[in-house]
């Protein structure tokens, strides 16, 4: 079981119109791995994750995902847990924290089925791990953006998937609760051993939990352990600035300058 | 005679019957339509279906088909536009509305002879549906009914966020346009006692009201019926006094709009969504 391919791309180019997002992607991924991406804006990350969750066509290449030839559809896709980037939600929106968690029950199940109590029980867990079962009644747009993205994190949670795929979960929110959801994403990871895709700007606060991280420019860039891939070089190529390496308590930081 | 003896008249209670199940249906979807940002894509349906009733009367077919038809094709289209969203999307309607509503007074012209019935169905009248459009009204209130008991969640989550639905394996698309069909059947429906130019009104307005009052998702739906049979009985009410007491002819939807304008003043009010307190 333990080498087991739940991801394989070979060749994938994907285009939005004419506009080719990524191409030339070629990428298996094993059962349980801890990957993270990174690349500057518009180098396809969020196109990526669109990919594996079936969103989005490739216009040439191959994809099999849990064993299956091409593109994810209708409720397999719930075997996925994704926190889109930057959703935006009208303040005013008629909905509680409990609704947005229950949410990821939803597709678990065919029309005309409500969720139960044994999904309250699941979800009101998540939210008691994410730090937010206080909040439950809370009115979902009054909550900060930090304590947003921990209900989403609890959504995923309680849909109990077999794949995680975040994108920029930890973007515009504080170092605090940057800390408490990397940490809350990595203890699931270690525990449940669910495949986890990470798309992150925040490479310092990530890369000693990585398996691999894939450096996104169009294509692939460079893909591996982080120790191998990344350097002052890799990043200063990557995203066009100078970047300088420190070491600290026995992992790099990078620094732009 | 006091105030209320007109309500013995069977064509007065035929009438107040049509006005409650015209004002459910369209709250109930007007919840969904207000939070999926849909509000402008009724009015855009609406002004085809009139278009389509105007057809029908001069190919001489049964005008009511005619609008549901050429309504559901309309929300179709607009649907399959939005979900494209090469054009952006408020242009590509506003352009829409305006052809749907040119074509519908066009249309209007070519018939002087009906010109009288045809303002009906843009304004709203007190006089009885056909019996085929009270059978159309009573099953659309049973098919919006059991809909949204069955679809509940599905819709609550395509509302609050299509592209997650979708991404969480439901059938957000097909949903989508099954609720852009609900509306354009409820806006066919509604039309003779509201009329085309404000039956997006009572769409929107008690729908409004109520997501100013609560954040919990199945009170707004029961407070937005309230709110819409509030307006339409007591709008065709009030029509009915006016005409029968003081011999005054207004247009039914004028007078529930209003009605329901002064109802979502008093939420707005009373909204603590606008810093004032808890909420139910
Ligand atoms: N819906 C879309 N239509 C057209 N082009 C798009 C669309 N979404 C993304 N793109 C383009 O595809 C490229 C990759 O975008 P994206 O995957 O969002 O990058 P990232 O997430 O790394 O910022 C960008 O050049 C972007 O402009
Ligand atoms: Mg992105």
């Amino acid at each position: 079981m333990d080498n087991q391919k739940i991801i394989e791309l070979s060749n994938i180019t994907v285009k939005y119109g004419e506009k080719v997002a990524i191409s030339n992607i070629n990428l298996d991924i094993e059962q349980g791995e801890f990957i993270g991406v990174i690349g500057p804006n518009g180098s396809g990350k969020t196109t990526l994750l669109k990919l594996i969750l079936g969103l989005l066509k490739p216009a040439s290449g191959r994809i099999k995902i849990f064993g299956k030839q091409g593109r994810l559809i209708g409720r397999l896709r719930s075997k996925i847990g994704y926190i889109p980037q930057n959703p935006e939600i009208d303040r005013y929106f008629p909905i509680k924290v409990i609704d947005v968690a229950m949410m990821g029950r939803y597709a678990k199940y065919g029309f005309f089925r409500n969720p139960g109590k044994e999904d309250k029980k699941i979800v009101i867990e998540s939210l008691e791990k994410v730090g937010m079962k206080d909040y439950i009644f809370t009115p979902f747009g009054q909550l900060s953006s930090g304590q947003q993205q921990r209900v989403s994190v609890a959504r995923v949670l309680a849909q109990q998937p077999e794949m995680f795929l975040l994108d920029e979960p930890t973007a515009n929110i504080d170092m605090g609760t940057q800390d408490v959801i990397i940490n809350l994403i990595t203890e699931i990871h270690k525990t449940q051993n669910i495949t986890t895709f990470y798309v992150a700007h925040e490479i310092n606060l990530l890369t000693q939990y990585l398996d691999r991280i894939i450096c996104l420019n169009q294509s692939i860039f460079k893909v591996g352990p982080p120790k191998e891939v990344l350097n002052e070089e890799v990043l200063r190529d990557l995203y066009k600035v100078n970047v300088t390496m420190f070491p600290h308590k026995g992992h790099y930081f990078f620094l732009v300058g | 005679m006091e105030i209320g003896g007109f309500l013995n008249l069977v064509f007065v209670q035929k009438s107040l019957l049509v006005s409650v199940l015209v004002g459910l249906i369209c709250s109930l979807l007007g919840v969904f339509v207000i939070l999926r940002g849909l509000s402008f894509m009724s009015v855009g349906i609406a002004n085809a279906a009139f278009a389509g009733v105007a057809l029908g009367f001069i190919l001489g077919l049964n005008p009511i088909a005619c609008g549901l038809i050429i309504s559901l094709c309309t929300a179709l289209l607009i649907g399959h536009i939005s979900q494209r969203a090469e054009l952006k999307l408020d242009a590509s309607i506003g352009i829409f509305f305006a052809f749907t509503m040119a074509i519908g007074f066009f249309l209007m012209g070519l018939l002087p002879g009906q010109a009288e019935e045809l303002r009906h169905y843009l304004f709203g009248t007190l006089i009885l549906p056909s019996p085929f459009e009270i059978k159309l009204l009573i099953s659309t209130t049973i098919i919006v009914i059991i809909a949204i008991l069955l679809f509940f969640k599905e819709f609550y989550f395509i509302t609050y966020n299509q592209d997650l639905a979708e991404a969480s394996g439901l059938p957000a698309t097909f949903l989508f346009y099954f609720l852009l069909c609900l509306v354009a059947v409820s806006i066919v429906s509604s039309l003779k006692a509201v009329g085309e130019l404000l039956v997006t009104a009572m769409i929107i307005i008690p729908a409004a009201s109520a997501c100013q009052l609560t954040y919990n998702i199945r009170k707004a739906l029961w407070l937005s019926a309230i709110f819409g049979i509030t307006s339409s009985f007591l709008g065709i009410w009030l029509s009915f006094y006016l005409n029968i007491k003081k011999g005054l002819t207004v247009p039914t939807g004028a007078v529930m709009v209003i009605i329901a304008t002064l109802i979502f003043f008093l939420a707005v009010s009373l909204s603590p969504k606008r810093g004032k307190g808890g909420y139910l």
